[in-house]
């Protein structure tokens, strides 16, 4: 698989091109966003890694004209540690995912694996909240992008009746999950008016940078997080 | 020589003369590009041409599979092979495999072809046919683009092309080293066609039997044709049938050429169409596989019947009983086509079969495998691969290999674990996680199936596909505890000796760049060598070499990564490889950097990153990031050098390790205590300590982090934790002989002692690190800066040791003023009382740490102060000005100062000139040395007992450098070293600015070495003169008599030698028009005549000027 990294630090772009090529991907660079966006015209790459900071053109403008090329490749943005407004910002744009610099290899793995499995969905579903319960847990499945349109597909599940019968509740999110600010916002509400029901909530399937990005956000204080079984190798 | 590469043998061919010459016309010409439709003569005029050069070629005849880079380039590698075993060259072929890089196998064989091609030193060729037949995407083009490009020697590309081929050329072709033969250069001319039909058509029995084809004819054919060389053969083959040229078409094309072709093919009988048919399924027409292909006909006579005819067929090998045959791939074409539209498929697979057969009892695996693809034969394939599998792997040509794999059904590799395990070879690291998958796959089937040598070899590269991939060590380490077992279970078997030998190199490689485990990959490696020494398999002994050096390198244990190297070459020969050349580059550079060369450091640190990138040798990366780290240090960019240590950081996070961390501490320490910022150094060097106390990767980074700490503490004040720290380090230094690190240790650890006032210790330990350090001949420490090393050399000159000459060499950058500020220091902490006693002690560092002064007295007269003159202005007035030319004209030592008084005020009573000489001597003092310390006092001018000197140490004269200068060169001219002699006599007349003293002109004592220093200045440049004239030089030696003549116009000698300079130049004129000169100036000055020697000269020229 190709794969196309934009940074306009050289040392960081060699380091990527090592690893990757290591990893049996094909790896291009650009030194910043004028060329990467040219070498993405020209290469076609599966995935894509843009620093989010770069001279001229930034990382998000990257993204954004990325994503009126191709509304389906993966593209990761590179952010700086704990840049969480920048974070959400790409979250905006539609990015595929995000890592911290610097990166930690099981970030990078996280991102890796998850975008392999995206790449090849050409179409993203529609956000859809199914809720079940099962042995007393409450079973919600997240599919599609939330975002805040997803309000009224939202608040039917908070209205449930059978969330009485439940000691516990299991948030699931699929491959196709994403979201943007509005619906991080949303689901930070759902998490709070779960939490006045004094049920423990454990967040499942998300990938690696998503947990660390929504710990960011302060959702730890309201739900606990499980590492996907094959990221947690590394 | 294998057939597959001989030039084809061209017979009745008609010559072209026009076109050879065009080829040969320019010898800078290194690329052919003779493009042409199908059967337009294309490899008729290559190999016609190169046959009658008689030059070394190889033929590739490329194919589809070509395409591939890989699969071009075993066809190179085999031909050139080939040829140097025909030419009895003894060149290094091996393919180099990949040890410690990613996949930029492309890189790899354009450099291995390039630089064989280059060690080519005859005559090559190298003709690419049939290019038309490669994708246009082809990675093989940029792989033909790279040697071509590359490519310095001898070698001459003929590209053989139906189409443009997608090449870049634009360079050569500026530079006019490429000739393009097309379409309309290769058609046939009016002549060309007449010889052509003339050689066809008249009979062997009959010559010059007219055809009856005249030039209305040829003209006719000609302009159907178009000169296609093709067409021609069908319009000859057609009227020797017809005598007619009535079936001749308006205009020739392929229809035209299906219809003439079944004309021929029709007038066969039907054996033969059967036979050429049939032989349409072969990529090459190989008598002996026919004949036992074809059981009841002998294919001989007839391939050979066709190519009597020239009719589209080529010998392309002329082995006496079995030669080999090749069909102009219309005619191929045209025959298979038949073959597809008279036979079932089911038929055709049967044919493909039994050639599969055939070739397989033959042992011609590859053209076996070929037409069992065809055939959907599977099995055959499989069977195939299995046997042959390993020895395409050792070989390194997987390229064939995946193309067969990839034909194979899905289903067939599942169950089979060696194709599963061919199957990931093939994709050998470019595979990444998914070959992992595969090879864990092929061993479970191994192990089920009880297959030892499956099992060893699937578990080596599931060990190597994790280290590339960084997977977490403890996995890796699993892997390598169970190839260990299976290791341990066969110990003492002589079975699967290659197989074992890659298992422990890759244990070796797990170890080293995997779990860290340094000393458990050295062993490994040992063992590797061990057994590959056994096997006498240079390939796997290179790479567990490589590995092992790697993991010296790792352990920072340079001196023997070094050895390593050493044998590594001797292994390697002259056959590039990428990991050792980037190894070397890496311990060559931390040698510079040790010895200060950083000039050199700085073009290895480049080169290590071109080859680190260009080859994708990630597991050098960080050892050059840590050489570029010190560098940076070093040359004192402290911002590239903390950048560089975090970079080293950021790697570490990524890679998933703790050591690199620490090394990056380490780094930091080091340029945190290079800056003087002795407590964030302190601070680095704990973590160093810490992160690399609990690695495996070798004691020396962990003991350097230490020495850094102990360093650190020291400036830091913290003697006892430094004099812990650096006891520890150095007896580790000791033990290891790592002498540079010892040398450094032993040094701060001496002044750590001589602090806490263990003064014997102390000098005991200064003077160990400066014994090594001078048997090592070192003449830098990275560690230990200026000031430090002032310290330790007035710290050993108080203990009454002195190491001066050595020290002070070792200074470089103002060492002077950072010696002179430590030797003050240290007479200022004296109490008052001591101090005099104390500053005869240091007076002697104290005098070497000031500028020296030189006094130029050759044209005008000044003072430089390290080398920049004084201004005028310091002096206060003329009289201390006149005072220091008074000491220098009585000659500069130990000068009454009567005398000087005497000479400067004659007319002063005694009492007012001893006034005035101390006043004038106060301010020349001042003027020299303005801030003279208040214990030293002025050292430049010594007055002692009345006498007055310059310190000779301190101040040096341009007439002394003159006169030896002058020495120097006499002494050189005497050992014939005539060259440099020259440069030194330039260097001596270069002193001479002006006469001597020549602002004073009346001033007595300056008159008498005036004249001989002019007089020197005139024997210098005669004898410059005349060592020009002895190597013939004569626009020097001319030169140098005119300047003689310049300085000196009645020095005659110089008359006499410019007169025969030009006489022997046929510049007659010129040499009495000199004579005149001589002559004029001579009466003017003298009223005197020339000599009678100049005389019989001007005589002896005149009278050649009459003759």
């Amino acid at each position: 698989m190709k794969i196309l990294v934009i940074d306009d630090e050289k040392p960081t772009l060699s380091m990527f091109r090592l690893f990757l090529a290591a990893y049996g991907y094909e790896v291009f660079t650009a030194e910043d966003g004028e060329i990467g966006l040219a070498r993405f015209r020209e290469i076609r790459p599966g995935i894509v890694f843009t620093d989010i900071k770069m001279p001229g053109i930034d990382g998000l403008q990257v993204l954004g004209r990325i994503r009126e090329m191709d509304p389906h490749v993966q593209v990761i943005i590179i952010t700086g540690h704990g840049d969480l407004e920048k974070a959400i910002e790409a979250l905006d744009l539609d990015a595929s995912d995000f890592i911290n610099k610097p990166v930690e290899r099981q970030a990078l793995n996280s991102a890796l694996a998850r975008a392999e499995k995206r790449a090849g969905i050409t179409e993203s579903p529609e956000f859809s909240c199914n809720f079940s319960i099962k042995q007393g847990q409450a079973k919600i499945l997240f599919r599609g992008r939330l975002t805040g349109k997803a309000d009224k597909k939202i608040t039917p599940m908070l209205e449930w009746d059978e969330w009485p019968k439940a000691s516990k509740a299991d948030f699931s999110f699929d491959e196709s999950f994403s979201v943007d600010r509005e619906g991080i916002r949303l689901l930070m509400d759902i998490l709070m008016k779960i939490k006045l029901k004094k049920l423990p909530v454990m967040m499942k399937g998300l990938s690696y940078n998503y947990i660390r990005f929504f710990q960011m956000a302060g959702m730890d204080k309201l739900a606990e997080f499980q590492t996907r079984s094959e990221e947690t190798g590394g | 020589m294998s057939t597959r590469y001989s030039i084809p043998k061209v017979s009745d061919i008609v010559r072209r003369p026009r076109l050879f010459r065009r080829i040969d016309q320019d010898s800078a010409t290194r690329v052919f590009l003779i493009l042409g439709q199908a059967a337009q003569g294309k490899s008729t005029l290559a190999a016609s041409f190169l046959k009658q050069k008689n030059q070394a070629c190889i033929w590739c005849h490329l194919a589809h599979e070509a395409s591939d880079h890989t699969r071009l380039f075993e066809i190179l590698m085999t031909g050139i092979q080939d040829q140097l075993e025909q030419t009895g060259s003894l060149l290094e072929t091996q393919i180099p495999q990949t040890t410690l890089g990613t996949r930029e196998d492309l890189l790899r064989q354009a450099e291995t072809l390039s630089t064989l091609l280059e060690k080519i030193d005859f005559p090559f060729n190298i003709v690419f046919d049939d290019l038309e037949s490669l994708d246009t995407g082809a990675s093989s083009f940029i792989l033909m683009e790279k040697i071509i490009r590359e490519n310095s020697g001898r070698t001459r590309f003929f590209l053989l092309s139906r189409v443009m081929p997608p090449l870049n050329l634009r360079r050569l072709k500026m530079e006019n080293q490429v000739l393009v033969l097309d379409n309309e250069d290769l058609a046939f001319t009016n002549e060309e066609t007449l010889n052509f039909f003339q050689l066809k058509l008249n009979s062997p029995e009959k010559p010059g039997d007219n055809p009856g084809l005249g030039p209305l004819e040829i003209a006719k054919i000609l302009k159907v044709t178009e000169g296609w060389a093709g067409g021609l053969t069908l319009v000859s083959e057609s009227f020797k049938r017809f005598r007619s040229l009535e079936k001749l078409p308006d205009r020739m094309s392929s229809d035209a050429f299906s219809y003439f072709s079944q004309e021929i093919y029709q007038a066969q009988p039907p054996p033969i169409r059967n036979f050429l048919k049939k032989t349409s399924i072969f990529n090459h027409l190989d008598t002996r596989v026919l004949h036992a292909f074809f059981e009841d006909l002998d294919p001989t006579p007839i391939l050979e019947d066709l190519e009597n005819r020239n009719l589209f067929i080529q010998k392309i090998d002329s082995h006496p009983s079995w030669p080999i045959y090749k069909y102009n791939r219309l005619f191929r074409d045209f025959l298979k086509s038949d073959l597809v539209n008279t036979l079932e498929s089911e038929k055709l697979a049967v044919l493909d079969r039994k050639a599969g057969d055939i070739f397989w009892e033959m042992k011609r695996h590859e053209d076996a495998a070929h037409h069992y693809i065809r055939a959907g034969a599977f099995e055959q394939m499989a069977r195939i691969i299995r046997i042959k599998g390993t020895h395409y792997i050792v070989t390194g040509q997987t390229a064939g290999l995946a193309e067969w794999i990839e034909k194979l059904p899905e289903e067939m590799i599942r169950e089979d674990a060696w194709l599963l395990f061919f199957k990931a070879m093939t994709l050998r690291i470019k595979g990444g996680k998914k070959n992992l998958k595969t090879f864990s796959q092929a061993l479970e089937m191994f192990k089920n199936a009880r297959d030892h040598r499956g099992m060893i070899l699937s578990i080596a590269f599931i060990i190597e596909a994790g280290v590339f991939i960084r997977q977490p060590s403890s996995k890796i380490l699993k892997w390598i505890e169970r190839g260990e077992a299976i290791l341990r279970e066969r110990r003492g078997s002589h079975k699967y000796t290659w197989a074992r030998t890659i298992l422990w190199q890759h244990i070796g490689l797990g170890y080293i760049a995997g779990t860290g485990d340094i000393p458990g990959g050295i062993s490994a490696c040992q063992n590797a060598i061990l057994l590959a020494n056994g096997i006498k398999n240079p390939d796997l002994l290179l790479n567990a070499s490589i590995i092992m050096t790697l993991g010296l390198v790792e352990s920072g244990d340079f001196k023997r990564a070094r050895k390593m190297l050493d044998k590594i070459q001797t292994i390697t020969g002259h056959s590039p490889h990428p990991e050792y050349r980037a190894l070397k580059r890496i311990t060559s550079l931390d040698y510079a950097l040790k010895r200060g060369d950083f000039d050199q450091a700085r073009i290895l640190l480049e080169k290590s990153e071109a080859d680190i990138d260009k080859f994708g040798l990630i597991f050098l990366y960080p050892g050059f990031v840590e050489a570029r780290s010190v560098f940076f240090a070093s040359i004192g960019d402290y911002t590239q050098a903390l950048q560089a240590a975090d970079h080293l950081s950021d790697f570490s996070i990524l890679e998933g390790n703790d050591f690199y961390l620490g090394i990056s501490h380490r780094l930091k320490a080091t340029v945190f205590l290079l800056q003087e910022d002795y407590v964030g150094a302190v601070e680095e060097a704990k973590q160093a300590k810490n992160e690399l106390g609990l690695s495996k990767r070798g004691d020396i980074h962990y003991f350097l982090a230490r020495q850094i700490l102990g360093v650190s503490l020291f400036f830091n004040n913290d003697l006892e934790g430094a004099d812990q720290e650096l006891g520890q380090a150095l007896s580790y230094f000791k033990k290891i002989s790592s002498d540079l690190f010892f040398c450094e240790t032993a040094l701060i650890a001496g002044l750590t002692a001589w602090e806490l006032k263990d003064r014997s210790r102390a000098v005991l330990l200064l003077n160990q690190g400066l014994d090594k350090a001078e048997s090592n001949q070192y003449a830098y420490f990275p560690l230990i800066n200026e000031k430090t090393l002032a310290r330790i050399l007035v710290t050993l000159d108080l203990a009454g040791t002195d190491r001066s000459q050595f020290l002070f060499a070792m200074m470089s950058k103002e060492k002077g003023d950072v010696l002179r500020e430590e030797v003050l220091k240290n007479i200022s902490a004296i109490p008052a009382k001591k101090r005099a006693a104390q500053a005869n002690t240091l007076r002697p560092l104290y005098r070497m740490s000031l500028p020296k002064i030189r006094i130029n007295t050759l044209g005008e007269f000044n003072v430089e102060i390290n080398a920049v003159p004084l201004d005028p202005g310091v002096f206060g007035g003329l009289k201390p000005k006149s005072l220091l030319k008074a000491i220098i004209l009585y000659g500069l030592r130990e000068i009454p100062r009567e005398m000087l008084i005497e000479t400067l005020w004659p007319e002063a009573p005694p009492a007012a000139g001893e006034k005035n000489f101390k006043i004038n001597l106060h301010r020349l003092r001042k003027a020299l040395e303005p801030c003279p310390d208040k214990v030293f006092g002025y050292s430049y001018i010594l007055l002692k007992a009345g006498l007055v000197s310059l310190d000779p140490d301190l101040v040096s004269l341009d007439v002394d450098q003159f006169l030896t200068l002058a020495d120097q060169a006499g002494i050189l001219e005497e050992e014939g070293r005539l060259d440099r002699a020259i440069e030194i006599y330039d260097q001596a007349a270069g002193l001479y600015r002006g006469d001597y003293f020549t602002e004073d002109p009346y001033l007595e004592e300056a008159i008498g070495p005036r004249e001989s220093f002019r007089s020197k200045l005139i024997d210098i440049l005669g004898q410059k003169a005349r060592l020009h004239e002895d190597l013939d030089q004569w626009g020097q030696a001319v030169e140098a008599w005119n300047r003689v003549l310049k300085i000196d116009p009645l020095f005659e000698e110089g008359y006499q030698n410019l007169m025969i300079l030009h006489a022997d130049a046929g510049r007659i004129n010129k040499a009495m028009q000199i004579f005149r000169r001589g002559r004029t100036i001579l009466k003017k000055e003298l009223d005197a005549t020339p000599g009678a020697k100049t005389l019989a000269l001007y005589h002896k020229i005149k009278d050649l000027q009459t003759d």
